[in-house]
């Protein structure tokens, strides 16, 4: 049973210098208990699918197509009111940075009932604040902290904090974008690890938004790469990380230096991404691809299943 | 620390860098931060040393210290055998001709107000370098070296009009110009995308070959340390905990914390493994005594000696060095 | 291939290309805000005023502010074909004496504003760049002066020099005001000192001056803009109190000094025509800039823009 499903989601952005197509015709699913991740780099449209999955887009957005379907129902179908209804109770984010998004003069238990309450107004302050211990519990955070302000927590914490927040209302899904961008590693490990934990233990499907391969790698069951607003690859991580099947997911697993195993060159992707107000007209990848075909530069590259559960969008994708 | 005769390019001798927090002219200031506790090693001509450390360690500082940016509280820093405090005048225009710096932030180290070619010209103008000709020269062998190319296209851009990877670029061009002996490049690739690092670390080996570059590469991703880097040296908290030859560090790490950090680095390699949690809590708020070693409170094997005193660097295994009670007596 | 010659050109013409070019995008913005164009209007009106100042006397020596002699008027009248907003107490044409006090506005408030901005950011800069004690030396004389009561300072001064001249005036209120403006412009320098591309000038070699003036100076400019808007309209409110006071300079045309004859003749209710056009101007010169004001700061601050720019 998929908690979330995206077939053909396509926006694009108004701006005074143009149009921009920041999302292409991409379709995948989120299923019940699971983890997927989308990795791409700065400016592939992942933050864009996010927000529109919480109907969060900027005025100047469009949807230009496409359905985001929660257990069925469309979330691009719903007005205004029936999304805020959605948003917390039944789907929950953990922005960029949000640690740092804490409001610094409220004690961060404050906070979280907060948010709980808004989404729940029935709900009565002894159950809030068994809920608040519950959630402590949930992510490894002291209640006892929970009449600190937010400068008295450390990074670790303040995501932690961050995450009950979004867990509050029992959501069924959560989206987490950048989670440990701001962490260090020891603490941003310490944080996946809690995540995944949430995920066996309370059937929480998690859909993992990040720039880094290996943040995707360490948590995700399944993933998809985007580049340049389109998904290129989607698949189960270790068959993807095994044998990457498109070019670009090929090149960015060679452009990571490795700690074990052989030294080898790094051989970067040369080039740059193209520009998203005027991309090519056939495959978006082309001009950085070291496998090109006749028709990659002028034909869209079809959305193949080139072996079971192993999408990519490739002329070549039989392969 | 010194190999056989060859006096190395760089030392840095028990230097310790304390900021205060609040300044008061009438009361003594309360809160101070010791950025740098001790801190000694060496960087020998032509290597690469990596100075590795999550944020807050202490890693920055080094590198600002090296560029004499400011200057340490106590201890000595020594570039090619001068202490960099006792430079002067000629001396210190000299020095700064010789050491230069890659900052971290692309999207700050470039003057918005200035072209690019205004911004790499910069070192040429400020040491009085060159003729008009000489130095549009220089400028355009500058660029077309870190793959801008063809140069004419990149010179009159402002910094806006270009991505973060090609204003790293210009800002390695900046530091390059005055081809220096020794590079600070102080995470010079951690906010770029991926593919983007892969290309300016290939180039900065590429430049480090052919200029016969020394290169203190201060960054917090093991991975690309082990890349780079001749030597490595694990920082934490203002202390040194390791340092030794990368393949020894990596393969055969002997510090705790060191241990720690390559378990925790999420890597290609490593999938969804659950890491055992550490001994000691570590989110403790605790503050170790002045005089105990800094990783006390997160080390799995931590006594109660640990608590009281912190373990000098010492010679383990051969120019291994780890700061940890567990290797000796 | 571009010869050196170019590149010079172009080296030169790089800051001031870049500004030019951004004074492009930047009048883009302004230009939708009502505000601003309201204000950049009213502002142009006066300007033509002061322009036309020039007018009168040429065509017929009787409209001139202060010695202009009507034979036939010699008392305040209403507004007539002759003189079109009516004369003044001794017979003199007030159109011209409006006209007059608008240059005398624009001059007395951009003079001292802007001598108040320059002398403010130098301070400013110098303070923050520096810090330690000539900071500190620095902003204490700065909250002196900001705490001195303007205008009471003058009223002393001038009972003890005598009658102070229209550019002793200036000079005077540049010296009260530049402290405002050197606490905003120490903070933006403060910021802009730890910026890395400027540690990368010091890394390079660059000297104190050449970093002050390179690469702060640049970026503190728009702000000292911003704050000479704010300060030519302190300007001219404090010559129009003074010269309404008694305390001008006899010998020139303001607002204020046409407020003063007004009042002094006991012509204040009985002759409207002559109250009330210096009033209404000096009020809205006032508002000119303060609207100015608002929409340079929307232009420098790009959060305070509408439009959305996304990628």
């Amino acid at each position: 049973m998929n908690v979330l499903e995206v077939k053909d989601l396509t926006v694009q952005y108004l701006t005074s210098r143009g149009r921009v197509h920041a999302v292409e015709g991409i379709s995948w699913e989120l299923r019940q208990a699971e983890a997927l991740g989308i990795v791409g780099e700065s400016g592939c449209g992942k933050t864009t699918v996010a927000m529109a999955i919480m109907g969060l887009l900027p005025s100047n957005a469009q949807v230009v197509e496409g359905k985001i379907l929660l257990e069925g129902r469309d979330l691009l179908l719903l007005d205004a009111e029936e999304m805020r209804t959605i948003r917390w109770k039944r789907i929950a984010m953990v922005f960029q940075a949000a640690m740092n998004a804490l409001n610094p003069v409220h004690r961060v238990g404050d906070q979280i009932l907060e948010a709980m309450m808004a989404h729940d107004g029935e709900l009565s302050e002894k159950e809030a604040q068994r809920r608040l211990e519950e959630l402590c519990a949930m992510v490894g955070l002291d209640p006892r902290r929970m009449k600190d302000y937010p400068h008295q927590f450390s990074g670790g914490m303040r995501q932690r904090a961050v995450i009950a927040m979004a867990l509050a209302c029992n959501p069924t899904m959560l989206i987490a974008d950048e989670p440990t961008t701001a962490l260090d590693v020891m603490v941003a490990d310490q944080i996946l690890g809690q995540l995944r934990r949430l995920q066996l233990e309370m059937g929480l499907a998690i859909l993992y938004i990040s720039h880094d391969i290996s943040v995707i790698a360490r948590s995700c069951d399944r993933m998809g790469v985007m580049y340049a607003g389109q998904m290129v690859e989607l698949g189960d991580t270790d068959e993807i990380l095994d044998r990457p099947l498109h070019p670009y997911t090929r090149g960015l697993m060679r452009s990571y230096p490795k700690l074990r195993g052989p030294k080898t060159k790094l051989e970067p992707i040369p080039g740059e991404p193209p520009n998203l107000m005027d991309p090519p007209p056939g495959c978006r990848f082309c001009p950085r691809c070291p496998d090109k075909g006749a028709s990659c530069p002028t034909e869209r590259p079809p959305w193949i299943q080139a072996k079971e559960g192993h999408w990519v969008l490739c002329h070549k994708g039989e392969v | 620390m010194e190999r056989e005769e060859r006096e190395p390019m760089v030392v840095f001798d028990e230097v310790v860098k304390v900021y205060r927090a609040t300044q008061s002219l009438l009361r003594r200031s309360r809160g101070e931060v010791r950025a740098l506790d001790g801190v000694s090693f060496a960087i020998q001509k032509g290597e690469i040393f990596a100075l590795v450390g999550e944020s807050g360690s202490g890693k920055t500082t080094c590198g600002r210290l090296l560029v004499h940016l400011e200057s340490p509280s106590s201890g000595r820093v020594l570039f090619q055998g001068q202490d960099l405090a006792t430079l002067r005048g000629r001396s210190l225009r000299e020095f700064r001709r010789r050491v230069q710096m890659i900052f971290q932030d692309p999207y700050q180290s470039l003057n918005p107000q200035l072209t690019v070619f205004q911004t790499v010209v910069e070192p040429l103008v400020v040491q009085r370098w060159g003729s008009h000709e000489d130095r549009e020269q220089r400028v355009v062998e500058a660029l077309e070296e870190v793959g801008l190319r063809p140069a004419r296209d990149f010179m009159f851009r402002y910094p806006h009009q270009l991505s973060g990877g090609q204003r790293q670029r210009v800002a390695i061009a900046r530091a390059m110009i005055l081809e220096p002996q020794l590079v600070v490049a102080d995470e010079p690739v951690s906010m770029l995308d991926a593919s983007i690092q892969a290309q300016l670390l290939n180039m900065l080996l590429e430049l480090k070959e052919r200029h016969s570059l020394t290169l203190l590469f201060i960054t917090h991703d093991l991975a690309s340390a082990r890349y780079l880097a001749d030597r490595i040296c694990v920082i934490y908290n203002g202390r040194i905990m390791e340092q030794g030859p990368t393949d020894l560090v990596i393969e055969n790490p002997l510090h705790p914390y060191t241990k720690a950090l390559l378990r925790a680095v999420p890597t290609v390699d490593r999938r969804k493994e659950e890491l055992p949690p550490p001994a000691c809590p570590v989110d403790s708020f605790l503050a170790p005594k002045e005089a105990a070693c800094p990783f006390y409170s997160r080390c799995p094997d931590c006594t109660s000696r640990c608590m009281e005193k912190e373990a000098p660097l010492a010679e383990v295994e051969k120019d291994h060095y780890s700061a940890c009670f567990l290797h000796y007596g | 291939m571009a010869s050196s010659r170019e590149i010079g050109k172009e080296r030169s013409l790089g800051g001031r290309a870049h500004f030019l070019r951004h004074l492009g995008e930047n009048w883009a913005i302004y230009r939708k805000n009502p505000m601003g164009m309201g204000g950049l209007g009213l502002l142009v009106l006066f300007g033509l005023m002061a322009l036309a100042s020039f007018i009168p006397p040429l065509l017929d020596p009787m409209y001139h502010p202060m010695s202009g002699v009507d034979p036939e008027i010699d008392t305040s009248v209403g507004p007539s074909a002759r003189h079109l907003l009516g004369t003044d107490f001794m017979g003199r044409d007030i159109l011209s004496q409006l006209l007059t006090g608008a240059r005398v506005a624009l001059l007395i408030g951009v003079s001292a504003a802007f001598m108040a901005v320059a002398i403010g950011t130098m301070v400013g800069m110098v303070a923050g760049y520096f810090g330690g004690i000539v900071d500190t030396l620095l902003m204490r004389l700065a909250d002196i002066v900001m705490v001195l009561p303007g205008l009471l300072v003058i009223l002393i001064l001038s009972s003890v020099a005598g009658q102070l001249s229209i550019w002793n005036l200036v000079l005077i209120i540049a010296l009260l005001k530049w402290a405002g403006v050197s606490r905003i412009i120490r903070s933006q320098t403060l910021s802009l000192k730890v910026r890395p591309y400027v540690e990368a000038a010091r890394v390079a070699g660059a000297s104190h001056t050449r970093i002050m003036f390179r690469h702060m100076l640049p970026n503190v400019l728009p702000l000292s803009f911003l704050y000479m808007t704010f300060g030519v309209t302190s300007a001219i409110l404090i010559e129009a109190s003074l010269s309404f006071l008694g305390f001008g300079d006899p010998s020139t045309v303001s607002w204020g000094m046409m407020l003063q004859w007004v009042w002094k003749t006991g012509h204040m209710f009985k002759a409207p025509y002559w109250l009330l056009p210096p009033g209404i101007c000096i009020s809205l010169i006032t508002l000119a800039f303060y609207l100015i004001g608002r929409a340079m700061d929307e232009v420098l601050n790009p959060r305070l823009r509408k439009e959305v720019l996304e990628q």
